[in-house]
């Protein structure tokens, strides 16, 4: 992930380090690891974002990890909802 | 949310929405998931506003699955908050797994109005079939409950003009506000029904009282039921008169102050309805004789009886323990 970093265009980029959190998505401890490696609290917070929405089953733990407030609020209000923690 | 996009910078902190637009600023989203979001909310807000159409045109650009039915879900919810009942029923029939969930909530929802219970019931057959005679349920019991419920008024004259496929509705609702007046006497609600006087008293805000979540009792699925508050469950009674009992019941349930031993005569009741119903609001309830009072039915005739003694003492039910059926 961290090779992501040199890709000029921030959406680019963005589209970079979420195709490598993809697969690491299954494993929290890589995961983890991988988003310590990003510098900038908006990017991690959005690929955490990005990663709650395709898996909203894991929601709670991954909102709860993003620090940005307005994309925190936004996370939890929209995957909090009880019925979604049991979505695939 | 929008990011900014374009440039060699980070992406830059997330952009609040302006209320009153459309899904149409979702498509500046630069990612899917952004996009999801943003037209699920979208959905949610046309909802809220009583925009059916414009919640569609949001959920139409949500890819198929179940982002897609949440986003029907939250609008369908909205809908029938906004009291709307056909456009969220509308909504609910699109919402896939969650149909059921979304009729429930915008069911329940609807604010009182003086639209005709006709034109809430137009909206069904926009529901998936084997959820249509549920949804109709609902409605009916939501219809009754915001005639009678937190009015002040307790005038039994409507309830007993109901038609047959309302009766049971009409007498729940009824018995609700009249034992909310009554202070939870039912000798003078029974009264007040049979002699066609009117409770009165303070308005209630919010209407909303005490239930439980329907219990799995072998032996009680296959007796008639309807949909009470929530999209809980009640008994209908074999007569007119035993039903009006049991409503009772339930209205003593529904006043949050009325205790378990309110319930203990009817753990006798003759009627094995009336008696079903006792149990399962005596055993949910907290008591400090609860488990004696229950093992001494563990060898009751009744089937249904022991299966609530065996369930309750298996999960003491009356403790409101998490993950137990319980109290809501």
């Amino acid at each position: 992930m961290a090779g992501c970093a040199s890709v000029r265009d921030a959406v680019a980029r963005e589209e970079c380090r979420y195709t490598e959190a993809k697969a690491l998505a299954g494993d929290d401890k890589a995961l983890k690891v991988a988003l310590a490696t990003i510098p900038e609290d908006a990017s991690r917070d959005l690929l955490l974002y990005r990663l709650a929405v395709d898996h909203p089953a894991r929601a709670a733990a991954l909102c709860g990890q993003i620090h940005t407030p307005d994309l925190h609020e936004k996370c939890s209000r929209v995957l909090g909802r009880p019925h979604l923690q049991g979505a695939p | 949310v929008l990011f900014a996009c374009g440039g060699g910078g980070a992406p830059s902190a997330p952009v609040t929405l302006a209320p009153g637009t459309g899904p149409e600023v979702c498509a500046a989203e630069p990612f899917e998931q952004l996009r999801i979001g943003c037209l699920v909310e979208s959905g949610a807000r046309a909802g809220r506003e009583g925009h059916g159409d414009v919640a569609q045109a949001a959920c139409d650009g949500v890819p198929a699955g179940t982002w897609r039915d949440e986003c029907h879900f939250r609008a369908g919810e909205e809908l029938g908050r906004a009291g709307d009942v056909p456009a969220a029923l509308a909504h609910c029939g699109q919402a896939g797994r969650f149909a059921t969930f979304c009729t429930t909530h915008a069911g329940w929802g609807v604010p009182p109005s003086d639209d005709p219970l006709a034109g809430w019931l137009a909206g069904v057959p926009k529901l998936p079939a084997e959820l249509q005679a549920e949804g109709a349920d609902i409605l009916r019991g939501r219809w009754w409950f915001n005639h009678y419920f937190g009015t002040g008024t307790a005038d039994p004259a409507a309830a007993r003009a109901a038609p047959p496929e309302e009766a049971a509705a009409a007498r729940g609702a009824w018995a609700l506000e009249a034992v909310r007046l009554l202070d939870g006497d039912l000798v003078a609600a029974r009264a007040a029904w049979d002699g066609g006087t009117v409770p009165t008293g303070g308005a209630k805000e919010p209407r909303i009282g005490r239930y439980d979540a329907p219990f799995k009792i072998a032996g009680e699925d296959a007796l008639p039921r309807i949909r009470t508050f929530g999209s809980s469950l009640r008994f209908v009674g074999e007569t007119p008169a035993e039903d009006l009992d049991i409503a009772l019941l339930e209205a003593l349930y529904f006043r949050e102050t009325t205790p378990a031993a309110a319930f203990r005569p009817f753990l006798d009741d003759p009627r094995p309805r009336v008696r079903y119903t006792a149990f399962r609001c005596f055993r949910t309830l907290p008591s400090a004789d609860a488990e004696a009072v229950l093992r001494a039915y563990a060898a009751d005739p009744d089937p249904v009886v022991v299966a609530h003694v065996a369930d309750a003492l298996k999960y003491r039910t009356w403790l409101g323990k998490p993950n137990a059926p319980g109290l809501r």
